[in-house]
């Protein structure tokens, strides 16, 4: 859980508390854990939702710079993988990658899954994770920022370029 | 009608996952897809992520495992090279 909320909010402390106020819910809150669902996934549902309110609370900590700054070299790598007319380069085109039910049933999987996120720079981390994990919509992430909408769209398309290039990297070309 | 190169496709491919593309947008994605292999794996794989995020995030990677004791992949070891490169990818042998 300290793990799950770390990777959201990038602050041990701030993730401790999280954990602690979902822990004291789940407490307080046990008879209502309706068996619908495993524990595991109710704990973590009130983990989650914990974290989105953290984060709604939270001061606006994101500044462009920093976000740009997050991009910097990564623009360059970007181009690199394209040719002038902006066609993949024969080396970096995307592969198929193997079944996804099944390598989502690897736990080879998971831990280049892990590592690829761990990987993302922090700020540019910050909003993927708050799209791609915590489910917000990317105009309450832009709101929540204070980012412009085109900001907000260039920061998710080099996240899940960087993150696809890792992954492909790392699992996506071993069976091959 | 737009004709859209494979970096212009790869924006796209991202901006679909988050808002309504306008329809010329969706046109030309669709005919850059018919003929780009490359691009579509690009798609594909971006659903992925996004499933595999979606299983993450309700707590069941961790907890994972082969039910029949089974690898589907080859158990190689991952190691993050701190020298990577996205120009000269490291090749894993297979």
């Amino acid at each position: 859980m300290l793990r799950f909320a770390q990777l959201q909010l990038r602050d041990p402390h701030a993730a401790e508390d999280v954990v602690q106020e979902a822990i004291e819910a789940a407490l307080v809150n046990a008879e209502s854990f309706a068996h619908r669902s495993s524990l595991k996934t109710w704990v973590f549902a009130i983990l989650k939702n914990k974290i989105v309110d953290h984060i709604r609370h939270r001061e606006r900590v994101v500044t462009i710079s920093s976000l740009i700054e997050d991009g910097g070299d990564w623009d360059q790598k970007l181009d690199e993988l394209f040719v002038e007319g902006g066609f993949w380069k024969r080396e970096s085109r995307p592969a198929t990658w193997p079944d996804p039910e099944a390598s989502m049933a690897s736990t080879q999987f998971w831990a280049v899954f892990e590592i690829c996120l761990d990987r993302l720079p922090e700020q540019t981390s910050r909003v993927f994770m708050m799209r791609e994990f915590l489910g917000f919509e990317s105009d309450e992430i832009c709101d929540t920022l204070g980012l412009s909408t085109s900001n907000c769209h260039v920061i998710l398309h080099r996240a899940r370029m960087r993150l696809r290039q890792c992954l492909e990297t790392g699992w996506g070309r071993l069976g091959e | 009608m737009i004709m859209l190169n494979c970096e212009q496709v790869t924006v796209l491919c991202s901006d679909e996952l988050d808002r309504r593309l306008p329809v010329t947008d969706r046109v030309a994605l669709r005919l850059h897809m018919m003929m780009c292999k490359g691009c579509s794996n690009y798609r594909a794989q971006l659903g992925v992520i996004r499933a595999a995020m979606r299983r993450y995030a309700e707590g069941g990677a961790s907890t994972i495992e082969d039910e029949d004791g089974t690898r589907p992949w080859p158990t190689q070891r991952f190691s993050p090279d701190p020298n990577y490169s996205f120009a000269a990818r490291p090749a894993l042998a297979g």
